[in-house]
């Protein structure tokens, strides 16, 4: 039987996980060596639909870890794993709504799950425009509108 | 960017690909001075890989066209005396995290590299270094050409008359040439790809051999990266230039 341990989210709720599934979280594994895990980690920031979406990315890349170290022998001549069914799944993974992309984006930034910050910074951003772009990260516009057709007509290429 | 704390919007421009970069440069002064800073330049071109070259590439290639300027302004840009009639063998290689044009004459070889990627309005082909050719002799061949460079060697090929092909890596760190291998004629393989610090020669026999997989399915990864190969070649030849 394999260590447990216990978060709590915002809400108060607890989510037991297995040890390999939190040692994902770079935060977490640093606790977890110094041994202060007891009695449940609070995670005050992270409500729990996120922290149960977080837990089921760091589980799924586990048991893909563990798959991938069973069938070490099945890479292709230039090294790389077949990982396509891994890419699908966080594919579907991030189609969520934008404010729960958001909520992950800063539990990843905050856990330090390099794998999970990577992925919802690019769909953030991916396909978006001027307008969207500035409405999700409160970006306040400090161009005049002159320069912002001048800085628009530089970066051309990103609009085609 | 007040909902984001300071790091993670760093983080956030760090992960983006070049288009979304240039979207974010659009929407405020503060975000488009720091995407111009050099030291984010340095930062995000080590953390990209070779798909956001090609991207970038494509970007610099087919919107600003700077290497269709470049080699439009060749006769100015090439130092040295180029004689007239000259024919350049050119091709744009992706090496990590950077691109290079190596331009190729019977005499020299050039290399430049584009710079200013990211800060830039214009990014520059900037030379990198020269050196000899000397290996490729067109009287004794059919037809010569730039195949591959990364930071560590040049490859190149040349066809003889009798249709085999001669395959010369130039290696950079002892400033000489080796012949690497032969083609026979009769063997289909025209291509010898680079994939990340290795030379793969595209003999999918062999290698089928060396690595115990089947036949059909290196066949169809060496097709795959083929076809990336001949689009960039494409690329480049299309823009080739014949100096007058």
């Amino acid at each position: 039987m394999s260590k447990k341990i216990i978060f709590e989210s915002s809400e108060g709720e607890s989510f037991e996980v297995d040890e390999a599934v939190a040692l994902e979280c770079q935060t977490i594994k640093n606790m977890i060596e110094d041994d202060c895990t007891d009695g449940g980690i609070p995670l005050a920031n992270v409500n729990s639909a996120t922290l149960t979406k977080v837990i089921d990315y760091c589980k799924k890349h586990v048991e893909a870890a563990a798959a991938a170290e069973a069938n070490a022998g099945d890479k292709d001549i230039y090294g790389a794993n077949k990982d396509i069914e891994l890419k699908t799944w966080d594919e579907e993974f991030v189609k969520v709504d934008q404010p729960l992309l958001f909520d992950l984006m800063l539990a990843a930034n905050f856990l330090i799950i390099p794998g999970l910050l990577d992925l919802t910074c690019k769909t953030m951003m991916r396909g978006k425009t001027v307008l969207q772009i500035r409405e999700i990260f409160h970006i306040k516009k400090d161009y005049t509108d002159a320069e912002e057709a001048e800085v628009r007509k530089e970066n051309a290429w990103a609009f085609e | 960017m007040d909902g984001l704390p300071r790091d993670l919007v760093d983080k956030t421009l760090l992960r983006v690909d070049l288009r979304s970069l240039a979207m974010m440069r659009c929407t405020s002064r503060s975000l488009q001075t720091h995407i111009y800073d050099p030291y984010f330049e340095s930062e995000y071109s080590s953390r990209s890989d070779s798909i956001c070259c090609i991207s970038l590439l494509m970007a610099q290639v087919m919107s600003l066209t700077t290497l269709t300027e470049f080699l439009d302004g060749a006769s100015t840009t090439y130092p040295g005396q180029i004689p007239p009639g000259t024919e350049f063998e050119n091709a744009l290689c992706c090496w990590r995290n950077s691109i290079t044009l190596v331009s190729a004459t019977e005499k020299l070889i050039y290399f430049y590299a584009l710079t200013n990627i990211i800060s830039d309005r214009r990014p520059k082909w900037v030379l990198l270094k020269q050196i000899h050719n000397g290996v490729m002799d067109k009287k004794k061949l059919y037809y010569w050409n730039v195949l591959t460079y990364n930071d560590k060697c040049l490859v190149l090929i040349g066809c003889s008359r009798d249709y085999n092909r001669v395959v010369h890596v130039y290696l950079l760190s002892d400033n000489k040439w080796v012949p690497m291998g032969l083609v026979p004629g009769w063997c289909d393989a025209n291509q010898i790809l680079a994939c990340g610090n290795r030379r793969i020669s595209s003999l999918s026999s062999i290698i089928a051999l060396i690595d115990g997989s089947s036949s059909e399915e290196v066949e169809n990864q060496l097709k795959k990266r083929s076809a990336e190969h001949n689009f960039l070649y494409e690329q480049s030849t299309n823009r080739k230039r014949r100096l007058v």
